[in-house]
């Protein structure tokens, strides 16, 4: 899962696309964990815990969790075996690769986007117990990296056609 | 049927190249679609559920921790310690990989995590001073397991927040296995250094001005296990919060004590982080559908039904719970099998009268394990990218360490006081 940070040199759109995202990403992750250390600190240091410290970390971690699946799709970084397409006769293999995209981007777009969509919808009217913040707000991470999942396994097929995986 | 059309159309998509995670949830939304009567909006709903949880957030702590380690100096430094403490030993350096991946382990509660890191100092190191690439790799991916079973640990983590044990209790229930283990792969390392060409000779043995000297440099590194695990006990924080102390920790270390991380390392660290993070939970998002239709199915009254014909001995039923989690093991990673059995297994097994914590370190060892069996086998990957090589290479030799973690487990499963002991000590 290295070689996150190595990529084609272009600074075109998609380059400060990938870069906001990952700012983003970063930021987020930062948060969470100084969110929870912080609130450590202030337990048994000062005897004061933060009501809605949990909360908000976890909703940070959903959306780090569904907008880094994006961040991953980039570069290939999910975990998948090769160790059968690659005795593959070379169109046999691009075939069964079409096969296999069409219907990930399928699900993709069917369960994340689609459906994550109305459960958005849904949750939107739904408040969380500590902060109040709907918890709409957190489920929409499942839509928008799903989208970005999506967006990016097409860019990373798009550059890099064979089933190379890593940087 | 469902089940066979569950198990057929994962192992299809995923040995057809597909990314694991979306094979789980390709084959799971088929399944729904087929099944017509449960609206599919549940899907999303269930991958919210489960990636929803302040439990799960050790993954990202624990992977950061790991990180920060990694770029501050603190994996160098506990492995030159390890080095003074076991190099001279016939094996030198495979002792140094498994002490060290015991040191490690009592800061990082990822198998993942250590077999990077501890995996990519060593390995280069072993092939440079003349050990069989293989083997390298073989002792590093199989010390990494030593990760999540001595505290802290993901698995436990995620296994106590699924069923309700006590995490502190299984922490402690794994530290007499990990160390178990740790000496089981030490042994074998040795025995094998006896025959063949694996290994060359040790270092000469280091003397006490050197031990005191990596000692001290180690220093702060070593106290660490010490600092999480008691203020998980003493209630400070919770194991969860364990992995934020860590990374925070780790990182104080790396730039004001050891001076070598800057601040324009920190965020090429934490993408790393964030981007293994969301790989292993989109898979454990995926494989939470899939484990809602196992439920649904009923899986665990046919799998208790299946294996009480076959034996009516509990330690039989025992072993059968072995033989699962490792075929399990070969196909998915180690959380998502958390994930998809432990809701299924662990009721039958407290119905069968087993003590949790003896049951929950037995199932902890024999997940983590799973990440050295292929065709989905992360462990093996990482530390043969690291010693390029191709990773079905090492395989003979890491079923040779395996066998012996795996002989260790069934001496646990005979003797339960050897996990038992010291929770029961500590947790009456």
């Amino acid at each position: 899962m290295a070689g996150a940070g190595n990529r084609p040199q272009r600074r075109g759109l998609g380059w400060w696309f990938d870069r906001g995202v990952e700012g983003i990403v970063i930021a987020a992750f930062l948060i969470f964990v100084a969110v929870t250390f912080g609130q450590v600190v202030l337990r048994y240091g000062f005897g004061r815990p933060l009501t809605w410290s949990e909360e908000v970390s976890r909703y940070l971690f959903v959306w780090v969790v569904f907008v880094g699946a994006g961040v991953a799709a980039r570069y290939k970084g999910h975990i998948a075996l090769d160790f059968l397409v690659t005795r593959f006769p070379a169109g046999l293999r691009r075939g069964v690769a079409l096969v296999m995209g069409v219907l990930s981007l399928a699900m993709l777009l069917l369960v994340f986007v689609w459906y994550g969509w109305a459960l958005t919808q849904v949750s939107m009217r739904q408040e969380s117990p500590a902060t109040g913040v709907p918890v709409g707000y957190a489920t929409l991470a499942i839509p928008v990296g799903g989208l970005l999942t999506a967006l990016n396994t097409v860019r990373a097929v798009r550059e890099r056609p064979s089933s190379e995986v890593g940087p | 049927m469902t089940l066979s059309l569950l198990v057929g159309g994962f192992l299809l998509f995923s040995s057809l190249g597909m990314p694991v995670a979306y094979s789980i949830g390709v084959t799971s939304v088929l399944l729904l679609l087929l099944d017509g009567t449960v609206p599919l909006v549940l899907a999303p709903q269930r991958m919210f559920v489960v990636v929803n949880s302040f439990s799960l957030m050790a993954i990202p702590f624990f992977l950061l921790a790991g990180e920060f380690m990694n770029t501050g100096g603190i994996t160098r430094r506990l492995v030159n310690f390890s080095d003074t403490l076991v190099g001279h030993i016939r094996g030198g350096l495979a002792h140094v990989c498994v002490v060290s991946n015991m040191f490690m382990a009592g800061i990082s509660g990822s198998s993942a995590a250590d077999a990077s890191a501890i995996g990519g100092m060593l390995i280069p190191a072993m092939i440079r001073k003349g050990y069989n690439r293989n083997f390298s790799v073989a002792i590093n991916c199989s010390a990494a397991c030593l990760g999540p079973i001595i505290p802290p640990s993901i698995i436990m983590i995620i296994y106590g927040s699924l069923t309700g044990v006590s995490i502190g209790a299984l922490f402690l229930g794994g530290v007499v296995p990990g160390i178990l283990i740790g000496g089981g792969l030490m042994a074998v390392s040795y025995a094998l250094s006896l025959k063949g060409q694996l290994m060359p000779a040790p270092r000469v043995q280091a003397t006490w001005a050197e031990v005191w000297l990596t000692f001290r440099e180690a220093g702060l590194a070593l106290l660490l296990p010490v600092i999480i695990l008691g203020g998980i006990l003493s209630g400070v924080f919770t194991a969860t919060e364990a992995g934020a102390v860590a990374s925070v920790v780790s990182l104080v270390l790396g730039v004001f004590v050891y001076r070598e991380i800057g601040p324009r390392d920190i965020p090429r660290v934490v993408l790393r982080a964030a981007s293994s993070t969301a790989v292993v939970l989109l898979l454990a998002a995926t494989a939470a559908i899939f484990g809602w239709i196992l439920a649904k199915e009923r899986f665990g009254d046919l799998a208790l039904g299946t294996m009480q014909r076959i034996t009516t001995s509990t330690i039989g039923i025992m072993f059968l719970v072995v033989i699962l989690l490792l075929i399990v093991g070969c196909f998915v990673d180690t959380i998502a099998s958390t994930i998809i059995l432990i809701p299924v297994l662990h009721p039958m097994a407290v119905k069968l009268g087993f003590d949790p914590v003896y049951f929950g370190v037995i199932a902890t060892i024999l997940i983590v394990l799973g990440g050295l069996t292929p065709p989905v086998a992360p462990l093996l990957y990482i530390a043969s990218t690291i010693a390029h090589s191709p990773s079905l290479d090492a395989l003979p030799l890491v079923l040779i360490l395996m066998t012996v973690m795996v002989i260790v487990t069934a001496v646990l499963i005979f003797v339960p006081p050897l996990i038992t002991f010291l929770p029961h000590l500590f947790f009456k």
